[in-house]
C-alpha cells in the first residue's frame, strides 16, 4: 500500500472503507491488460458494497482477462479533507492507483441524490466535469443504473449510458474500445459513435434536445442518420444461463447487507402506479429453484456467510416460492444458515411462510398497505384490502409477534385529508385487532409503527405526469396525520422529510438543462444529499436560484400527456401509451389485475428473454 | 466426540492492519465455513461458533504473532487446518502454524513491538528515570507512569524494539511509545508474545 494512503488512514474513521485487500478482490498483472475500469458507486463504501449490481458488473467485467475492473467508492469527509491535503487523488480499492489513470470510469446511478457526489469524485479524481472538457487522454465517463432511464440532468457529465442490464453490454462496450486501440484508431469521438450503435447505449452528446417557449422539450435529434433515434434497454435473455458471481469480494468492516443475496427473479407482475421499479425491470423473468439451490450452495461455500436473503421486488409473488423454501431449507438449517425474505406482501402473509422464515420468526414485521383508504389503494392498484392487513396482523399477533410496522406514502396523486386520516384509521384498527384475540402475546400491548414517505413522481410510472405536493401541503398533510393520532399511545409516527423528497422529485423528472445546477451545488460544496447530516435545502435552492432554474416546473408541475419527456428518448420495454392507460384508470379508481391473472400489455415481451408471464408476441 | 482444542498463530499486516477486533472476529466467522472447518458452537439460544483472540492489537499496529483459539467438532489433523484456513484467508492474514495449545491465554504478561519511524528519531525520552502519561484505565483516564511497564528495550537507526507489559492487569499500548518520542509518521509491528516462562505457546 502506498506510504502517503497509509498515513493518512491513521487518522480517519473506519479505516476499512478504504483498504481494500479483501478477500476475492481481484488483483491482475497490469502488463497482461489491455483496459482498466474503476466501477465507482456514489456513495459511501458500506452502501457500495452491499449492491447486487455492482458485484454481478465487477464480475461479468473482470472474467475478460484482457480487462481489469476495480471499484471506487465516496470517501467520507473526514478522508476527502485529507486526500485534499495530502495531495492524493480519488483512487480504486485494489490497486489504489489515481482512477484518473483508467481507461473507463463507471458509475452506478441508484437514486438521484447521489448526483452531487458523482461530481465531487470526478473532481477528487482530477477528471474535468464535463464531457465535453475531457479529451481523449482521459477516461471514458459511463453511467449505468436505474437513474440512467432518465439521464438527462447528469447528460452532460458523463460519455455514454448504459441503458438496462448491464451483464453483456459493458463488455461490449470495452471490447470494442480495446479493438479501436488495438488498431491505432482510437479517438474519444469515433468511439462514442460506433458506441451508440451498440444496443442498450446511450450517448447524450450525439442527440440534440430543442425546446419550446415554454421550456418544455420540442424534440431529440440524432446528430447522425445511423445513430438510433430511439435506445432501447437491454435484458438478460434467460435468468438460469446469465452470469451469476460464484465469489463475492468480502467486506471487512460491517456493510448495509452484509449477506447473501439471491437473486430470485428480475421484474414485477404487480404494477403499482408509482412503482419506477415495477416497470423498468419488466418483463419478469425466473430463475428456477434448481438454479437457486444451486447458487445458494456455492455462495455459501465460497463465502462463509450464514444468512441468505432472497431478493425480489415481491418474494412472494414467485411462481415456485414454496419449492424454493423447501430446498434451501433442506440444508440451511443444519449448517445454521439464517434465510430472510425482505418485501412480503400483506395478501401472501401466511403463518406457514412465518414458521419457515427467520427474519420473520425472530425480527418485526413489517407490511406496506401505502395508502390509508381502499379509494385511493384502488388508484394506486395496490392490491391489497383492509381485511388482508388484518388477517397478516392476526396471523403476526397469534404467533406472539406484538410489534408491526407499517408503509404508506402521502402526497399520492387525487389524495385527500380523508385518506390521511384513513393512515390513522388502518393503524388503530390494527391495534383494535390485537386486542380482540385471545391468544395473543401475554402481557403486552401492541406497537404499530407507521413510516410514511412523499410520493415522488417517477419517470416510465403511469404517475410520471403527476404533480408532487408542495413542500407546504406535504407539511400540513403530516401535521393533518400527527392530529389524528393525538392520544393512541400505542402507535408511533415517523415521516420522510419532505425537503429532501423535492430535491429528488426535480431530478427525478429533468432535463439537461439541471446539468447547470448540478455543477453549481458543486461549486457550494454540496455532496452526500442522501445523509440528513450533509443535505442542505436552502443550498439547493440557492444553487437553483444562481442559475435561474425553478424547482418547481420539474417537481410540482402536470406534465403534459402530449408533451416530450426527457426520458422519451428511452424505450424501456413499458410503452408510453401502456403508462397513459394506467394513468386513466388510475383516475378512474379501476384497479389492474396482476400479470398471473391476465396480460395488460405493457409492451415489455417485446424485448423478448424467457419470460414467466408473458405471452408470447 | 470432545471438541479438539486449536491454537492458530497468523499475521495480520499490509491493509489488515486498519480492521478492528471486532471486525477480525466477523471476518474469521466466515473464514471458518469457507476453509469447510466444522468450528465448534456454544450452546444456548443464539449459538455461534466461539473462536477467542489471545490477545486484541489496536487498529493501525501490524503483527506477525497474533493467536486465536477455537474447538472442532470433529478430529483433524492441525496441518490441515493450517492449509484450509490459508486457501480461505487474504494473504494478509495468513496462518504460521495450527497446534495444540500450550499455554493460557490468561498468562500473557508481556509482547514485543518494533516501532519504525519514517523520519530521524530521538529516542532520549526513553531513558528518563519517570514517564508519566495520561492513561486509559479501567477507572478512566489518570496520569500513569509507564517507566515500569517497558521491561526492555534497544534501539537500532530509526527503530526500537521495546517489550512492553501485556497482561489485563498492566497493559501498555505501544502507541505510548510513540506518543512519548513524538513519532508522528511510523509502523508498529508486533513481533512476539511472552508468559513469565517464555514465548507463548
Amino acid at each position: 500500500m502506498d506510504g502517503e494512503i497509509r498515513k493518512i488512514l491513521r487518522s480517519v474513521l473506519k479505516p476499512g472503507r478504504y483498504t481494500g485487500g479483501e478477500y476475492a478482490q481481484i488483483i491482475k498483472d497490469k502488463k497482461k491488460i489491455k483496459a482498466r475500469v474503476a466501477f465507482c458507486f456514489p456513495d459511501t463504501y458500506e452502501i457500495g458494497m452491499s449492491n447486487l449490481g455492482v458485484r454481478i458488473l465487477y464480475g461479468t467485467l473482470n472474467a475478460d482477462e484482457d480487462v481489469w475492473c476495480e471499484r471506487a467508492y465516496a470517501p467520507w469527509d473526514d478522508m476527502e479533507e485529507k486526500m485534499r491535503q495530502a495531495g492524493i487523488p480519488l483512487f480504486a480499492h485494489e490497486s489504489h492507483d489515481p482512477i484518473r489513470c483508467f481507461d473507463f470510469v463507471a458509475f452506478t446511478l441508484q437514486y438521484e441524490l447521489c448526483y452531487s457526489n458523482v461530481l465531487n469524485m470526478l473532481e477528487l479524481a482530477g477528471i474535468p466535469l464535463l464531457s465535453s472538457e475531457r479529451d481523449d487522454g482521459f477516461p471514458v465517463i459511463v453511467g449505468g443504473g436505474p437513474c440512467a432511464y432518465n439521464a438527462e440532468p447528469v447528460a452532460d457529465f458523463f460519455d455514454a449510458f448504459s441503458i438496462g442490464e448491464g451483464e453483456t453490454a459493458l463488455n461490449e462496450m470495452v471490447r470494442l474500445y480495446i479493438g479501436m486501440k488495438d488498431r491505432g484508431v482510437y479517438t474519444k469521438k469515433d468511439f462514442l459513435r460506433e458506441l451508440a450503435k451498440i444496443p442498450g447505449f446511450y450517448v447524450p452528446s450525439l442527440y440534440d434536445v430543442g425546446y419550446n417557449d415554454d421550456g418544455t422539450i420540442n424534440c431529440f435529434t440524432p446528430l447522425y442518420d445511423d445513430i438510433p433515434k430511439k435506445v432501447v434497454k437491454r435484458i438478460v435473455d434467460d435468468m438460469d444461463s446469465s452470469y451469476f458471481p460464484e465469489r463475492l469480494v468480502m467486506p471487512y468492516i460491517e456493510t448495509v447487507h452484509d449477506r447473501i443475496v439471491l437473486e430470485v427473479y428480475r421484474g414485477c407482475i404487480r404494477g403499482c402506479r408509482f412503482c419506477q421499479a415495477g416497470m423498468t425491470f419488466r418483463p419478469v423473468r425466473e430463475k428456477s429453484p434448481e438454479t437457486l439451490d444451486f447458487q445458494a450452495r456455492c455462495l455459501y461455500e465460497n463465502t462463509g456467510y450464514d444468512e441468505i436473503t432472497l431478493s425480489a421486488l415481491s418474494i412472494s409473488d414467485y411462481s415456485r416460492i414454496d419449492e424454493l423454501t423447501d430446498r434451501l431449507l433442506s440444508w440451511t438449517n443444519e449448517k445454521k444458515v439464517n434465510l430472510s425474505l425482505p418485501s412480503l406482501r400483506i395478501d401472501s402473509f401466511t403463518h406457514e411462510l412465518m414458521e419457515k422464515v427467520t427474519s420473520v420468526r425472530t425480527g418485526g414485521i413489517t407490511f406496506a398497505p401505502e395508502a390509508g383508504t381502499q379509494r385511493l389503494r384502488d388508484v394506486i392498484n395496490k392490491n391489497v384490502c383492509e381485511e388482508d392487513l388484518m388477517r397478516a396482523c392476526r396471523t403476526a399477533f397469534e404467533a406472539g409477534k406484538y410489534s408491526v410496522k407499517l408503509y404508506f406514502m402521502d402526497g399520492l396523486p387525487t389524495e385527500t385529508f380523508e385518506d390521511i386520516e384513513g393512515i390513522a384509521g388502518l393503524s388503530s384498527a390494527v391495534c383494535r385487532e390485537f386486542y380482540t384475540l385471545e391468544n395473543r402475546p401475554k402481557g403486552k400491548s401492541p406497537q404499530v409503527t407507521i413510516s410514511v414517505s412523499c410520493f415522488i413522481p417517477k419517470p416510465f410510472t403511469p404517475f410520471q405526469w403527476e404533480a408532487q405536493n408542495s413542500i407546504e401541503t406535504i407539511r400540513e398533510k403530516q401535521k393533518h396525520l400527527r392530529e389524528s393520532l393525538n392520544g393512541k399511545k400505542h402507535i408511533k409516527y415517523t415521516w420522510h422529510d419532505a425537503d429532501t423528497s423535492r430535491v429528488e422529485a426535480v431530478f427525478a423528472r429533468g432535463n439537461r438543462k439541471l446539468s447547470a445546477a448540478l455543477l453549481e451545488a458543486h461549486r457550494l460544496g454540496i455532496k452526500f444529499d442522501a445523509w440528513d447530516e450533509h443535505f442542505s435545502y436552502e443550498k439547493w435552492m440557492q444553487a437553483f436560484e444562481n442559475c435561474g432554474i425553478d424547482p418547481a416546473f420539474y417537481a410540482n408541475r402536470v406534465y403534459g400527456e402530449d408533451e416530450v419527456l426527457p426520458w422519451d428518448i428511452i424505450d424501456c420495454g413499458v410503452t408510453k401509451e401502456f403508462l397513459l392507460r394506467e394513468r386513466h384508470r388510475a383516475y378512474n379508481g379501476k384497479t389492474t389485475p396482476s400479470c398471473r391473472e391476465h396480460c395488460s400489455g405493457c409492451g415489455a415481451n417485446r424485448l423478448g428473454g424467457k419470460t414467466t408471464w408473458c405471452p408470447c408476441l | 466426540m470432545v471438541p479438539m482444542p486449536v491454537r492458530v498463530k497468523f499475521i495480520k499486516i499490509d491493509e489488515l492492519q486498519f480492521i478492528s477486533h471486532l471486525d477480525l472476529g466477523r471476518t474469521m466467522k466466515s473464514v471458518m465455513i469457507r476453509a469447510g472447518i466444522p468450528v465448534h458452537y456454544t450452546e444456548g439460544f443464539n449459538p455461534h461458533p466461539k473462536i477467542v483472540f489471545a490477545l486484541p492489537l489496536s487498529v493501525g499496529a501490524e503483527s506477525v504473532c497474533e493467536y486465536m483459539d477455537f474447538r472442532t467438532d470433529r478430529e483433524m489433523d492441525y496441518t490441515e487446518i493450517k492449509d484450509r484456513l490459508n486457501a480461505a484467508l487474504p494473504p494478509q492474514l495468513r496462518v504460521l502454524e495450527a497446534y495444540e495449545p500450550v499455554d493460557e491465554v490468561s498468562e500473557i504478561c508481556l509482547a514485543e513491538y518494533r516501532i519504525t519511524s519514517d523520519t530521524p528519531a530521538d529516542f532520549s525520552p526513553l531513558s528518563a528515570s519517570t514517564i508519566v502519561v495520561h492513561k486509559r484505565t479501567k477507572k478512566g483516564y489518570i496520569d500513569t507512569d509507564i517507566k515500569p511497564m517497558i521491561k526492555y528495550y534497544s534501539v537500532d537507526g530509526d527503530s526500537i524494539t521495546a517489550v512492553l507489559s501485556a497482561s489485563p492487569a498492566e497493559f501498555l499500548n505501544p502507541e505510548y511509545i510513540a506518543g512519548i518520542l513524538s513519532l508522528t509518521n511510523y509502523t508498529i509491528l508486533r513481533t512476539r508474545v511472552f508468559t513469565s516462562r517464555g514465548e507463548f505457546r
